[in-house]
This record gives structure tokens, C-alpha cells and sequence, in this order.
């Protein structure tokens, strides 16, 4: 996690769109839980639709490490591997709980 | 190659034919040669014969004069007599059988002679001459003196007036015998002539014509020969360098793969190792594509789908899937048209699609800067549509142009290593363009300047196919800055259902002056479609309520004229062609940058 925490340092939103990034991070948390359900279900089609999603806008927003989850998801999602897509879905938790944190305290 | 059977059938036939009659000639000649030596042989004999004939009587007129010096040594008369009278008689035989001969040997050959003979009466003179010479011999009247002088006197008659007779036609035969000889020796050279002059002509008609046959097949065998190792060698190395090709990309895969496991592994790292076991995993498929296609080709089992299509498209197609690349380089990419173009062509879309896209890809591949244009040009008079691909890239030797189109040599072993690539492409290209109805050269390269190919392809046009009045769009890629856009005036609707989408590309294109409306669904979106008239719409494809492909054929109802771009995360070709194909103008793909997306906005106001 402390890798994620230097990532996470080195994130930058594009220009105009700082304002949205807490609301951002908010949303993909819930997005995040619909994430779980998915996996827990073993219903890779629908993660798989949620991680593309994701994986279209989230370097704009300053979210590059989501974006790069997003890849792994999508590809594991393909071969089945629910066990590591449990793996980083608890990354990606840890990721956004740290960057609502950060963003919202002005950091 | 293909060896000449009716030639061997027809060289065989002739060589039969001349020796027959070479054969038949040569007997005549012979045939004609003994017959000719066997009359001449017959008259040396002949000859012979007479001048022994002649000969004889000339020495019976001798004898007589021998029959005096018996007349001087034999003492006693009546002895004499005898002997005398035996002699006469032996002679007046041969006398007897020299005229019996002359009367019975009439040869046409020696006419003359016989006639002198006959004529001067030489038998009769000679049978005279030894009648005297008998009643000399029979008198008893003369002395032993008085007959040697009447002999000595007869001797000399018959020799003056015989002798000279018969000396002449001696010599007359001797004469003919040597002429004769001489005939014969003149024929037999004849002969000999002939023969030399029948067995050149023959060599001439025959062999000669033969064995320059024989050695052209030779060369061709060698040829083919040397063609057929060059080949096999060309297959070997190609197999090598396929092998090589194949196992590098998987290698990458492979190995990024495995490092992909790693959960310590940094963000770029991730990101870095995902693009590369992507771009290497499409260049294996394309390969892939590339060893299926020239299998076929090889095999004559290429099937050709022709169809009334529409040329614009293919140009749009190619331009939309090339731009970027063109764009990433800076280079100039632009599609323009020489002349007015017809509306449709009858030909197989895939494949024609396939060469440009080859053709124009190479161009782009090999250019590091400057321009790669397409002109198009339609051929009335013989009904041909003609594309040029020009670019400034690194140009071809002379040396590689030779070799260029040749499915299993590359062009430059050192190029394809740079630059990457099977060297299959143009191979492929030139033998589709070929089952077009067309062909693909090189019209003219430098080394460092730049190529030009130039495609031609059967346009299969009818009286009824309309030419285009105005030429068709031409799509150019400036090198424009995207800070320097102004689309200020223009109303943009960008319809995406994830909000953070639509913000994000409100933000990019606010910055350029546009007017921009946002839409968080499809069906949102065909209302405020309807409702305003907007200059370009960027449309998403995955949407809960109605996808971007319904939410196009209903825009479309409404009003067709304003260019409407796909907006998607699907960046494959088959994604970009089926959004073509449903009549998207343009084709952008998520995750997108400012700049990419305005100028792809940019450009697509411009035209």
C-alpha cells in the first residue's frame, strides 16, 4: 500500500477538472461496491463493463492508478480470474478511501 | 516454365522426315553414281577391247613385213611356200574375225570410230594386202628376191595406208578412254559435292535449329533450375525469418506476462507492460494475417467478393484508421482527387481496402517527415482507376525495387529490421491488385526523397454509373497546434452517460470557444438532436437506454448532414470499420487527450 500511497502523490487531475475529482472518487467508490457484488457473483461481464468504463476517463481526473487497475481487470475479467481481480479491488478500495481523503481535505 | 512438347513432336518429325529423304537422296545419287561408274568402267573395257582390236590389225600390217625376212633366212622354196602360206592363212582369220567384230560391234559410244573403221574399209584393206600377199606366196614363178620385194612392197602399202588409219583411231580411243577417266573423276567429285551440300543443308534445316533449341531448353532448365534453389532458399530464409518474427512478439508476450505477476511492480512499469504485450500481440495477428494471405495466393485459392462500392468510403476508411499515425509523426497526410471519380466501382471492397491500407501504412511506416499524399485519378478510355501514394520517406534502391514484390525476399533485411515487418505486404498487394483487373509498381523512388507506388485496378464502371460533378471530400492532416483551434460559434453535443465523460470533453472543447451541449443518454440525445441544430456530435456507443448505433440511425432520420463521430473505448480496426460502415464520419477512441480530440472535432468541421 505504501506504493499506492506514492502514486497517489504523484497524480494530477487535467486543468478545469479539479473540482470533479471529489465527487469522482466518490462515485467510483460506489461503482466500486457494484465492482464486488459482480466478482462475488461471478459475473465477470458486468465488472468487465464497469472497469471499462472506468478505464476511458479516469487518467483525465488524475486517477492514472485506477485507470491502470481498470486494464488488469478488464484482461483478468477475460481469463477468469476472479481471485485476483478480488486482489485488486481491494487495492483500488484502499486507493480511492485515500484520495476522497486527500482530495477532500485539501491535500 | 513449361517445356515444349509440341516442339519436341515437331523436331523429332522433322528430324525423321530429313533423314528419309537424305536417305533417299543419298541412294539416288549413289544408285546414279554406280550406274554412271559402271557405264564408264563398261567403256574402259570397251575401250580396251578396240584399241586391242585395232592394235592387232595394226600389227598384222607389222607381220607382213616379217613375212619378208622369213622370205631372206628360208633357203628352200618350197618350205618357204609352206610357211608362207600357213601365216597368210592365220592371218587372213584374224583378218576374217576383226571384220566379223566391226559388223557386230556397233556401240553407239565409239559410232565414230567404227564408222572411220567401216568407212576406210580396213578390214577389206588388211584382207587385200594378205591376198596378195598369198598369191605371191602361191606363185611359182618368183625368185626367193623377187617375192621379199613384193612383200616388202605390200608391207609398206598396207602401213602407209593402213597403218595411219589405225593409228589415228588408236588414238582417238585413247583419247575417249581418257576422257572418260576424266568423266569419272569429275562425278566422282560431283558425288562428293553433293553429299557435302546435302549434309549442310540438312545441318542447317535440322540440326542447327536443333541444338539452338536444345541449348535455349538448356538455359531455361538452368535457369528454372536456378530459379527453383533461389526459391527454395528464399523459402528457407523466409521460414527462418517467419519463425524469427513470430517467436520475437511472443517473447515480449510471454515474458510481460510473467512480469505482469509481479504485484510489486510500479504503475508505468503495468501500464508500459500492458501496451507492449498489446501492440505485440496485434503485430502477431496481422502476421498471422499476412502468412494466411500469401498461403492463398500462392495456392490460387484467393476468392474475389466483387460488388458496386462506394470509393469515397474506402478512402474515408483508410484515411480515419491511418490519421492518427500521421498525426503522431507530424507528417502531412492528406487524400485528394486528380479528376472527377465515379460514384461507384464494381470490385471487391475487403481487398481494395486491404492494398491502400497496405500501401498507405508502408508510406506512413517509412516516413519520418514530410507528407504522404493519395491522388486518385479515374481513366475513362479504359475504364481504370489509378491511385498514387506518395511519400517522403527513405525511398528504395534499385537493388530492393527488384526484389520488392517478391513474397518470400525482403527488400532490405537491415529496413525490416528498423522498421519492422514481414515483407509481405506489397507481395500480397500486388498479386490482389492483379486479381482486381489492375497492378501495383513503383512509379518512381529516390533514395531519401521518397516513392511513389501507383495502383491500378479495373473500375468496372457501366454507362449508367455516375461520375461525381464535384470531387469527392478530400481529408488532409495538417500539422495544427490544437491550442491554436478556434471552433468559437460552433454548437458541439457530446453524449456520453458517464458524466465524468462528458465533463471531461466539455472541459477539453470549452477551452476552443465551441458551444458545448451535453447529453447523458441516447434518447436525450435524439431529442436535443431534433431540437437544435448543431454543427458536430460526439456520440458514445455503449448506452443503457438506446445505444450510439440506434441513437445514429435516428439522428440520421432527423437530419443526415451533420457529421456525427463515434466516441468509444474500442480502438480495434473491425470496431472502427463497423462504425464506418453504420455511417459515423470519424472515429475517436477512449481514453482520448485534449489535443486529440479537439483537432479529430477540428478537422472534422473544417471540411
Amino acid at each position: 500500500m505504501k506504493i499506492i500511497d506514492e502514486l497517489i502523490e504523484k497524480e494530477k487531475p487535467n486543468k478545469g477538472l479539479e473540482i470533479f475529482c471529489e465527487e469522482f472518487a466518490k462515485d467510483r467508490i460506489e461503482e466500486l461496491s457494484e465492482l464486488l457484488l459482480c466478482v462475488n457473483n461471478a459475473d465477470l461481464t458486468s465488472a468487465a463493463k464497469i472497469v471499462h468504463k472506468w478505464k476511458g476517463f479516469s487518467a483525465p481526473y488524475g486517477f492514472n492508478y485506477l485507470e491502470a487497475m481498470s486494464k488488469e481487470i478488464e484482461v483478468l475479467a477475460k481469463q477468469n480470474n476472479l481471485d485476483e481481480i478480488k486482489v485488486i479491488a481491494e487495492k483500488i478500495e484502499y486507493y480511492l478511501n485515500e484520495k476522497r481523503r486527500i482530495i477532500s481535505n485539501g491535500i | 516454365m513449361a517445356f515444349n512438347n509440341n516442339l519436341i513432336f515437331e523436331t523429332k518429325k522433322k528430324l525423321k522426315t530429313s533423314g528419309a529423304i537424305s536417305l533417299i537422296f543419298i541412294m539416288l545419287i549413289s544408285s546414279f553414281y554406280l550406274y554412271l561408274n559402271n557405264q564408264l568402267v563398261n567403256d574402259q573395257k570397251i575401250f580396251a577391247e578396240y584399241s586391242l582390236k585395232v592394235k592387232t590389225q595394226i600389227f598384222l600390217i607389222n607381220d607382213i613385213l616379217i613375212l619378208s625376212e622369213k622370205v631372206e633366212s628360208e633357203p628352200s622354196r618350197v618350205v618357204l611356200k609352206k610357211e608362207l602360206l600357213k601365216e597368210i592363212f592365220i592371218y587372213k582369220n584374224e583378218v576374217e574375225k576383226f571384220q566379223q567384230w566391226l559388223l557386230s560391234e556397233k556401240n553407239q559410244n565409239y559410232e565414230k570410230l567404227y564408222l572411220i573403221l567401216r568407212d576406210k574399209k580396213v578390214a577389206q584393206k588388211t584382207e587385200k594386202y594378205l591376198n596378195l600377199a598369198k598369191s605371191i606366196a602361191r606363185s611359182d614363178k618368183l625368185s626367193k628376191q623377187e617375192i621379199n620385194v613384193n612383200i616388202r612392197s605390200i608391207a609398206k602399202a598396207a602401213s602407209s595406208g593402213l597403218g595411219e588409219i589405225l593409228e589415228d583411231v588408236t588414238f582417238n580411243i585413247e583419247n575417249k578412254r581418257i576422257e572418260s577417266l576424266k568423266e569419272l573423276e569429275i562425278l566422282s567429285w560431283i558425288n562428293v559435292l553433293v553429299i557435302l551440300i546435302l549434309f549442310i543443308v540438312v545441318w542447317i534445316y535440322i540440326y542447327k535449329s536443333l541444338f539452338s533449341i536444345i541449348l535455349s531448353q538448356d538455359e531455361k532448365i538452368t535457369d528454372f533450375v536456378v530459379k527453383v534453389e533461389s526459391a527454395s532458399k528464399s523459402k528457407t530464409n523466409f521460414l527462418a525469418n517467419i519463425s524469427h518474427e513470430i517467436r520475437t512478439p511472443m517473447t515480449v508476450i510471454i515474458g510481460y506476462i510473467d512480469l505482469l505477476k509481479n504485484d510489486d511492480l510500479k504503475r508505468h512499469e503495468k501500464e508500459e507492460a500492458i501496451s507492449l504485450v498489446s501492440d505485440n500481440a496485434h503485430h502477431l495477428l496481422s502476421l498471422i494475417n499476412e502468412i494466411l494471405d500469401i498461403s492463398k495466393i500462392e495456392s490460387n485459392k484467393v476468392h474475389y467478393n466483387f460488388k458496386d462500392i462506394e470509393l469515397s468510403e474506402i478512402f474515408t476508411s483508410t484515411y480515419g484508421l491511418l490519421k492518427v499515425k500521421a498525426e503522431e509523426k507530424k507528417i502531412d497526410f492528406s487524400f485528394k482527387n486528380i479528376n472527377h471519380l465515379p460514384e461507384h466501382i464494381y470490385t471487391d471492397e475487403k481487398r481494395l481496402k486491404q492494398i491502400i491500407f497496405n500501401l498507405v501504412g508502408n508510406a506512413l511506416k517509412f516516413t519520418d517527415e514530410g507528407f504522404v499524399k493519395v491522388e486518385s485519378e479515374y481513366k475513362e478510355a479504359s475504364d481504370t482507376l489509378v491511385v498514387y501514394v506518395k511519400d517522403s520517406g527513405i525511398g528504395i534502391t534499385a537493388e530492393q525495387s527488384k526484389r520488392l514484390f517478391r513474397p518470400f525476399e525482403q527488400g532490405n533485411e537491415k529496413v525490416n529490421r528498423v522498421y519492422g515487418g514481414t515483407g509481405l505486404g506489397l507481395a500480397i498487394s500486388q498479386s490482389l491488385a492483379r486479381g482486381l483487373g489492375g497492378d501495383l509498381k513503383i512509379l518512381q523512388t529516390q533514395v531519401g526523397k521518397g516513392t511513389t507506388f501507383v495502383l491500378t485496378i479495373d473500375a468496372g464502371t457501366s454507362e449508367t454509373t455516375r461520375i461525381i460533378d464535384t470531387p469527392c471530400e478530400n481529408y488532409t492532416s495538417e500539422v495544427v497546434d490544437h491550442n491554436d483551434v478556434d471552433l468559437t460559434g460552433k454548437k458541439i453535443l457530446i453524449v456520453d452517460d458517464a458524466k465524468e465523460n462528458s465533463r471531461l470533453f466539455n472541459a477539453y472543447l470549452s477551452s476552443t470557444g465551441a458551444a458545448i451541449s451535453l447529453a447523458h443518454g441516447g434518447k436525450d440525445a435524439v431529442k436535443q438532436y431534433q431540437d437544435t441544430t448543431f454543427d458536430l456530435v460526439l456520440l458514445d456507443l455503449q448506452m443503457p437506454d438506446i445505444d450510439g448505433y440506434q441513437a445514429l440511425v435516428l439522428m440520421k432520420k432527423h437530419n443526415n448532414k451533420i457529421p456525427i463521430l463515434a466516441l468509444t473505448a474500442h480502438a480495434m480496426d473491425e470496431e472502427r470499420i463497423k462504425t464506418k460502415e453504420a455511417g459515423f464520419v470519424g472515429h475517436l477512441t477512449k481514453p482520448i487527450t485534449a489535443e486529440d480530440l479537439i483537432l479529430g472535432v477540428f478537422h472534422h468541421l473544417k471540411k
